[in-house]
């Protein structure tokens, strides 16, 4: 009955929504697919643009004088060389290729009209010279989002990285295109190529297209372009996505842990005052109380008030019963009885008079019968109507066994009175009529010759008394039930002292209306039944 | 002239039982099996006594609007109970109303008899003188027998027949305990220990009523009860 269940419905409710997990899992998936197909269109894009640069440069003899022909003036070539490093837009890729970069000036004039933006165009001739180079692959700056933006980056990417990997490319060199690739142009085989850059983590496509001269290659084409673009789409993407599916998730989680602890509650509680309505015995001891709402619950809620209310009803029916019953009988009975006492008066001669007898005895027994009947309810409604006043329980009990003594000459009663007087606030009466109960109960059960023990014990706060006689154990099952009205364990006590099981209800009536128990024990080894009732003690007042 | 009783009961073999005993007790009984019955007939010429069932045919409490029409007409009629409720709260109801006693069907017919025997002699002893032998004086408590009366400190107190003959059995032996059974018989009561607690308790209480630190009924718990004189 703790506060936490590992099985509860809220555990439970929150397990069955990490399903929402997936929402960014399929986000992330989804922009996956989405950054594949974008490379997929720059990988043909930067294609076309290779065969158009390279078909707009084939079939210019001019632009590439074949080898030896044409003697460059190595000085010229060197101002060229210089001049185009200060043109260029990439001067760091032009100085890095040193003696390498022969620019001609028709073909970067040229490449410059074909480039476009965040591409870098390269031209290459077949004795690996660069001739031609324009535009850059660096991104024109402040284009890499504000603060706030990068700081939800900057924490979401372990998250990012978790759902989603960076696709697996070779590091490279950014500044120079790949070798290989241009050699494989130069023999006539166009190719894309992707490759990782050093500082980041955008890749570089390029792509290489051989430039004919007639059938010959002069020289390839290389167009380069970082997927930057794409990244940062992607990571935009995915970082609006992925935040915003958290946001769902936590907002959803938040709902679900919110509906499940009201549900929870709810159910707990009707739990509690369902259990708290019936007690160990079966009575209905409380109520529950429906809170109009027009769930399911509530209907359970009302079912249960409901259910309670006819169990309550039934219940007293059932305890009213005995009372009705006997309020019934008393008519008949006195039919009876005023009958026979006119017959008396008629003076019936001798054997006449003695089936007269007979039967105004068992008149008499019936009478005793139905009065013990309404017993419990008669008790029930003194006990409604009486003052509760403070007294000594030591001197009540001790009282009561002086008179069985005086009672039951032929029996023996054992008590030692307790040391000092036992303070009690309650009615005196109801007690001695309980103790009455009590024994009238062990002398009915105890064998001929043996003791009845009767037992008073206080500790300050509460005081025990117990009859125990030496009859024969009760049965287990009956242990909890015999202080129930209409109980009798033993069926040969119903015979003998017309019990009908009531006097132990009313040694639970008394002891409860003193807000103590009652209770049953069968003594080690069958050796008799002990019952002992606790009563609260001290003299302090207590509801009733 | 035999004395009239009329009998409200609305039971019609209880009611010729009950009636045929108190026609050979000689008494004349005028039987009534419900109140607008009785009520016609008892309105123009009262009884000398009257024996009321509280629950009459349809009417539940009939017999209590009985017994207050009766009071109406009469403050000294003498008015018996005669119920199966037994419960102490149609007791109490009943006693207020002014009823003289009140008794369970459970009762016999002698004792029914003794009854209405006692209230006619409390009736008639008012014009008798007192008879010494019946009166009985412990203390501040006086009782006379003869006409059913209680005195304490000087002062009447209002007891039935019933609590009467209990108060005088108490008396009659100070320090003694009288067990419950005793208390029955001296009462001629067939009742229940609870109805003899109650009993007890109404007692003490009518006392109390004329003197407040009233405590001479003394409860022996598990014996029964004992009349004690302060010196």
């Amino acid at each position: 009955m703790g506060a936490s269940f590992p099985h509860g419905i809220r555990f439970r409710l929150l397990l069955a929504s990490l399903v929402l997990l997936a929402i960014p899992a399929l986000a992330a998936q989804f922009i996956n697919r989405m950054e594949t197909f974008l490379r997929a269109a720059q990988e043909q894009d930067i294609a076309v643009t290779a065969r158009a640069v390279a078909s707009a440069l084939s079939d210019r003899n001019a632009l590439f004088p074949p080898s030896g022909t044409v003697a460059l003036d190595p000085e010229d070539e060197e101002r060229r060389r210089i001049v185009g490093l200060f043109a260029a837009a990439d001067p760091e890729a032009a100085a890095s290729l040193g003696t390498a970069y022969a620019p001609s000036e028709e073909i970067e004039r040229f490449l410059d009209i074909m480039g476009r933006r965040a591409s870098r165009l390269w031209v290459v001739d077949t004795r690996s010279r660069v001739r031609g180079l324009s535009g850059s692959l660096r991104e024109p700056p402040a284009q890499r989002a504000e603060s706030s933006r990068a700081a939800i980056a900057s924490w979401l990417k372990p998250v990012v990285s978790l759902v989603v990997s960076s696709p697996e490319v070779p590091a490279g060199d950014e500044s120079k295109p790949v070798r290989s690739q241009i050699d494989r142009a130069l023999i006539g085989v166009s190719s894309t190529h992707w490759r990782g850059t050093r500082d980041r983590e955008a890749a570089i496509l390029s792509a290489a297209q051989p430039i004919f001269v007639g059938d010959d290659i002069v020289g390839a084409v290389v167009v380069e372009e970082t997927t930057a673009s794409i990244l940062l789409l992607r990571q935009s993407a995915l970082e609006n996505l992925i935040a915003l599916t958290l946001a769902v998730c936590l907002a959803a989680f938040a709902i679900l842990l919110f509906f499940a602890s009201r549900l929870a509650t709810r159910i707990r509680r009707l739990h509690t005052e369902a259990e708290a309505a019936i007690d160990g015995q079966g009575r209905i001891r409380g109520a529950i109380a429906p809170t109009g709402a027009r769930d399911e619950i509530g209907d359970l809620e009302r079912t249960m008030a409901a259910m309670l209310g006819r169990l309550r009803d039934y219940n007293a029916w059932l305890e009213q019963m005995a009372s009705r019953l006997s309020h019934e009988l008393r008519t008949p009975v006195a039919v009876v009885r005023s009958s026979l006492d006119n017959l008396r008066s008629q003076s019936p001669d001798g054997e006449a008079r003695v089936y007269l007898d007979r039967a105004e005895e068992g008149v008499e027994r019936l009478s005793r019968l139905i009065s013990r009947l309404s017993e419990g309810t008669r008790l029930e409604k003194m006990l409604e109507s009486a003052e509760r006043e403070p007294f000594d329980l030591a001197a009540v009990v001790g009282g009561c066994v002086e008179g069985y003594r005086g009672a039951y000459p032929g029996r023996a009663f054992d008590f030692e009175p307790p040391g000092g007087p036992v303070p009690m606030h309650g009615v005196p009466d109801a007690i001695a009529q309980l103790l009455d109960k009590l024994v009238e109960n062990a002398l009915d059960f105890a064998p001929a010759g043996s003791a009845i023990r009767i037992g008073l014990a206080a500790d300050g706060r509460a005081a025990r008394l117990s009859v125990a006689n030496d009859g024969p154990p009760i049965q287990a099952e009956m242990l909890p039930r015999l202080f129930d009205a209409m109980v009798t364990a033993r069926a040969e006590g119903v015979g003998r002292g017309g019990h009908l099981g009531l006097g132990l209800a009313i040694v639970r009536l008394v002891a409860e209306y003193h807000g103590g128990s009652a209770r049953a024990i069968n003594l080690p080894g069958g050796s008799g039944a002990h019952f002992e009732v606790t009563l609260p003690s001290g003299g302090s007042r207590h509801p009733g | 002239m035999p004395r009239r009783i009329a009998l409200v009961e609305d039971d019609a073999t209880i009611r010729q039982n009950y009636a045929e005993a108190l026609a050979r007790a000689g008494y004349e009984v005028q039987a009534f099996a419900d109140r607008p019955q009785a009520m016609r007939s008892l309105s123009t010429r009262l009884p000398d006594l009257a024996i009321i069932d509280i629950g009459l045919g349809a009417e539940i409490d009939g017999g209590f609007t009985l017994c207050r029409e009766l009071r109406a007409l009469s403050a000294t009629l003498p008015i018996i109970f005669l119920s199966a409720r037994d419960s102490d709260f149609d007791i109490v109801s009943g006693l207020r109303l002014g009823a003289d006693d009140y008794l369970t069907k459970d009762a016999s017919l002698p004792h029914l008899l003794a009854r209405i025997a006692a209230l006619f002699r409390r009736v008639e002893a008012g014009r008798e003188p007192a008879k010494d032998d019946e009166r009985l004086v412990r203390g501040p408590l006086e009782l006379d027998a003869a006409r059913m009366t209680a005195l304490w400190h000087g002062r009447p107190v209002d007891l039935t027949v019933t609590e009467f003959w209990m108060v005088r059995s108490l008396a009659r032996h100070p320090g003694h305990v009288k067990d419950r059974d005793t208390l029955m018989r001296d009462a001629e009561m067939v009742v229940d220990d609870g109805t003899i607690t109650s009993h007890v308790k109404r007692i003490r209480r009518k006392f109390q009523a004329v003197d407040p630190a009233f405590d001479a009924i003394e409860t022996v718990y598990g014996m029964g009860y004992r009349w004690t004189e302060r010196a």
